[in-house]
């Protein structure tokens, strides 16, 4: 069977469940919420057979590459995983309805951010599925006066983002939908650089579009591919690139998240000679930088699809021993 | 039309860093991408931002009206001549 594409794979099926769940954490609490999510993640964990080898898959990659400090069985991992995301899920509703604030968030290294906003230099943050960046989008909305888009695939969790803007009307704000940049995009991205906003752009999922536009890199000890897009739109945009983390951990029973910026490059240049060996090179220092990351916070890589598939694989790779 | 379409293969040659092509090298009619001058997605980018920046020419969401734009310098003089006269 051919592994799907994460742009196929639909938002975990139930927005009902999802709506019942919030309910319940609404007027209960998160005491009982998480009563009810665990049955609600193992009925997922077992039905949901490609999500949990995905989980699995990335797991042992992780461990393999000496990057999972705990030696719980990976199965008794994956599960946790699973229970990750489920909070994840209620942590973005929860942030859109004011109760995570400002107090439970630490923006390390906020100096190289700050930099930026004082020029008044807009610029690209490259994020990814590993932590909540939503958390970051709603606190940002909320109390500061910068205006932060979101670049988002047009095919994808169209019904989720329905159900934030129920939780808040200002949630559908900023987000962009694209499937691929045209150059009438570029211009409106343009735009927006120059008048001094952020564009944040996920660097961890290859395009709707298939074919090509995505660079072979070594992640976690095995090669996958990666998206070229967010550097091809930093080249063009002639713009800084920085990258950006959302990790949660728990502090006193409660939610708390650190807030990671890091310089990513002051331009992205990719000199018409060596176009793709630029991309390549540029796309791995972002791989790197993501399993550093990852290290971080192992269970919080919300890629439930078979990451290490590449779809372009037969057509791109130039006499690649086949496996 | 003539000195239209000299002006805009410079602003190709200088919009996408074209080294080694000067403006005698490009045939008006002759397509610029893929075969023809060889030119890639990513400068029909570059190329877009370019005609915005000079000429104010914000281009339609739809990328098949872009492509016939694009495909050549008649073309895109026809495109910025009939900005132009708007």
């Amino acid at each position: 069977m051919k592994p799907r594409h994460w742009s196929t794979v639909t938002e975990a099926g139930a927005i009902s469940g999802i709506r019942f769940m919030f309910a319940i954490y609404r007027w209960l609490g998160r005491l009982p919420f998480r009563i009810v999510l665990y049955p609600v993640i193992l009925y997922y964990f077992l039905f949901r057979g490609a999500a949990r080898r995905a989980s699995l898959e990335y797991l042992r990659h992780m461990r393999a590459d000496n990057r999972l400090t705990s030696q719980q069985p990976l199965l008794l991992q994956s599960y946790r995983h699973f229970m990750n995301f489920g909070e994840s899920i209620l942590d973005k509703l929860a942030v859109w309805q004011g109760d995570i604030s400002l107090d439970s968030l630490a923006f390390h290294n906020h100096e190289v951010f700050d930099d930026l906003m004082h020029q008044g230099r807009g610029c690209i943050m490259v994020g990814s599925h590993l932590g909540n960046l939503e958390i970051c989008r709603a606190l940002a909305k909320r109390n500061v006066n910068v205006t932060v888009n979101v670049l988002m695939h047009t095919a994808h969790a169209t019904r989720f983002n329905e159900m934030l803007a129920r939780a808040n009307s200002e949630a559908h704000l900023n987000v962009i939908q694209v499937s691929e940049i045209s150059p009438a995009t570029a211009i409106l991205l343009q735009q927006k650089i120059d008048a001094g906003e952020l564009l944040v752009i996920a660097g961890d999922r290859t395009p709707v579009s298939g074919q090509g536009n995505v660079s072979e890199v070594s992640f976690l000890g095995e090669r996958c591919d990666m998206p070229q897009g967010p550097f091809v739109l930093a080249s063009i945009l002639r713009c800084p690139v920085l990258t950006i983390f959302c990790l949660r951990r728990e502090r006193g029973g409660k939610p708390f998240f650190d807030l990671y910026v890091d310089h990513f490059a002051d331009r992205i240049r990719l000199p018409r000679r060596d176009r793709q060996k630029a991309l390549q090179e540029t796309t791995q220092r972002w791989a790197d930088l993501l399993a550093d990351y990852c290290q971080k916070a192992p269970l919080q890589w919300f890629n439930f699809y078979p990451y290490w598939h590449r779809s372009a694989a037969d057509s791109t790779s130039k006499q690649s021993p086949k496996r | 039309m003539t000195e239209l379409k000299t002006e805009l293969k410079k602003l190709v040659i200088d919009a996408l860093d074209l080294e080694d092509v000067t403006v005698d090298d490009i045939d008006s009619s002759e397509p610029l991408f893929i075969d023809g001058l060889g030119l890639d997605s990513i400068d029909a980018l570059e190329l877009g931002l370019a005609l915005q920046k000079t000429y104010g020419i914000k281009l339609a969401a739809d990328s098949e009206e872009t492509r016939k734009h694009f495909a050549s310098i008649d073309s895109l003089a026809e495109l910025v001549a009939s900005h132009k006269a708007a």
